[in-house]
């Protein structure tokens, strides 16, 4: 009987034991690499420690544009069916972000038939560029699927998946992925405002879409630190560039320092088409199948 | 054996323990839930961590945030995973550029502080500045650092039909 329990007690020290060293040393190692870096950094007077950029909720740009007055249009949405077709990694992520200011589009619009299968793309991709986690609560899903039909309650939803999202974005050192799903959402929060605006809501809308530029510098910026440029990563980053410049050097926006509000702001048309032509060219770019 | 049970089960612990300590120099899980009571009524829209290294000079990290002109703003920094005080000042303007205002300033010393940009403003975006003063340690060793959360939420028009929009929120 003795020998049994030593035995048994040896073995399992040996294993806890090992396991907690295999991931002590791990983390003592991945740790001791970032002293280092910041340490050489340090010595070095450079100021390289990971910037931060500040991007807002697909929900909260959806929000905006439906207070507004933005209208539901059946069918502007990109359709949840061509999820499976997004081979690479990068078509993956960006249809994450498209897909994300779909849903908050159409919640918003109480869609509520559609917001499930949405959802459900969602998730699917999730899996595919490792976000599964923050989708994988039963609970969660469940909450949604409750929620449907009140409008409140599914934006609650949705915030808290938002801010589950950065949380696992922060967790993981995820902001490079998470700038190329903004950018996603961003180019589709704004082809559903050039699209789904109308005489009546023109002005107003107009002004939105502008007001929405002022995003585009912070998400340039931050697409450009990505450490692992891809070629298509790198091109939809010179295009929101271009669509940047394009920007500060309309004649409206001369003075754009003294804007005061952009309530106010009034872009011609030929301007507003000019844009609304890049926005559709580059959504298409993205989400053609 | 319930003696050789006892011993496993408190191996068991102490491994799972040792697995739940912070891997981080940013442990940030309650620091986020006092965040977020701080932000109610505000909707949130996104968190940032912001890194700070304090180096053996002065220097000063500017990040800029976007706001849209009919809604409020809260912004919730809390300061208590920072090893050292700094000063974090908001401005209307990027560094650089003249006339540029203070609208707002704090130490770090106070944890937690909210900073809400007066709509009549008709600003357009925001900048935030932390000033990190220079530090060396006892030793002489390098650098030491820390992270400040910086939680954000709006509010609509819809909230203007309540005369106290921080009636309910939690302290």
């Amino acid at each position: 009987m003795d020998k049994k329990i030593i035995t048994a007690l040896f073995i399992s020290t040996m294993i806890f034991s090992s396991c907690g060293e295999g991931t002590k040393q791990e983390v003592s190692k991945e740790e001791q690499t970032q002293d280092d870096l910041l340490n050489e950094m340090a010595e070095e007077g450079e100021d390289q420690e990971p910037e931060s950029f500040y991007l807002p909720s697909a929900l909260q740009i959806g929000s905006i544009f439906q207070k507004s007055g933005l209208a539901y249009v059946k069918g502007l949405t990109n359709p949840a069916s061509n999820e499976q077709q997004y081979i690479t990694k990068s078509q993956k992520i960006l249809n994450f972000g498209v897909y994300s200011a779909d849903l908050a589009y159409i919640v918003l619009n109480g869609q509520s038939q559609d917001a499930t299968a949405y959802l459900k793309t969602i998730k699917s991709l999730s899996d595919k560029i490792g976000f599964g986690a923050v989708f994988e609560s039963e609970e969660l899903m469940k909450r949604f699927q409750n929620s449907l039909g009140n409008q409140d309650s599914i934006i609650n939803v949705m915030i808290d998946i938002q801010m589950q999202t950065d949380m696992f974005v922060d967790e993981n050192n995820l902001q490079d992925v998470t700038h190329i799903i903004f950018a996603g959402a961003w180019i589709e929060g704004m082809y559903l405002g050039v699209k789904a605006s109308n005489t009546g809501n023109q002005h107003v809308i107009s002004g939105r879409l502008v007001e929405q530029m002022t995003i585009l510098d912070n998400l340039v910026k931050a697409l450009r630190s990505n450490n692992n440029q891809t070629d298509d990563i790198e091109q939809l980053t010179k295009d929101l560039n271009k669509l940047d410049k394009f920007f500060m050097r309309l004649e409206e926006n001369k003075n754009s320092q003294n804007i005061a509000s952009f309530r106010d702001y009034k872009i011609s048309q030929e301007h507003m088409d000019e844009l609304s032509i890049i926005i559709t060219e580059l959504r298409t770019r993205i989400t053609k199948v | 054996m319930r003696i050789l049970l006892s011993i496993v089960v408190l191996l068991a612990s102490s491994y799972l323990n040792a697995q739940q300590a912070p891997a981080s120099y940013c442990p940030k899980d309650d620091v986020v839930i006092k965040c977020r009571k701080a932000l109610v009524p505000f909707k949130y829209t996104n968190m940032i961590t912001n890194r700070i290294v304090f180096k053996r000079f002065n220097y000063v990290k500017e990040i800029s945030i976007p706001i849209y002109y009919d809604a409020r703003y809260r912004f919730v920094f809390n300061t208590e995973l920072l090893p050292k005080d700094i000063t974090i000042r908001v401005y209307d303007k990027p560094q650089g550029e003249k006339k540029r205002n203070i609208l707002g300033e704090f130490k770090s010393s106070q944890k937690q502080f909210n900073f809400e940009p007066d709509p009549e403003l008709g600003l357009y975006e925001v900048y935030i500045d932390f000033l990190i003063p220079a530090y060396i340690a006892e030793d002489g060793s390098s650098f030491i650092k820390g992270c400040i959360i910086l939680m954000t939420g709006y509010e609509d028009e819809v909230s203007d039909a309540f005369s106290d929009s921080e009636s309910d929120a939690a302290e």
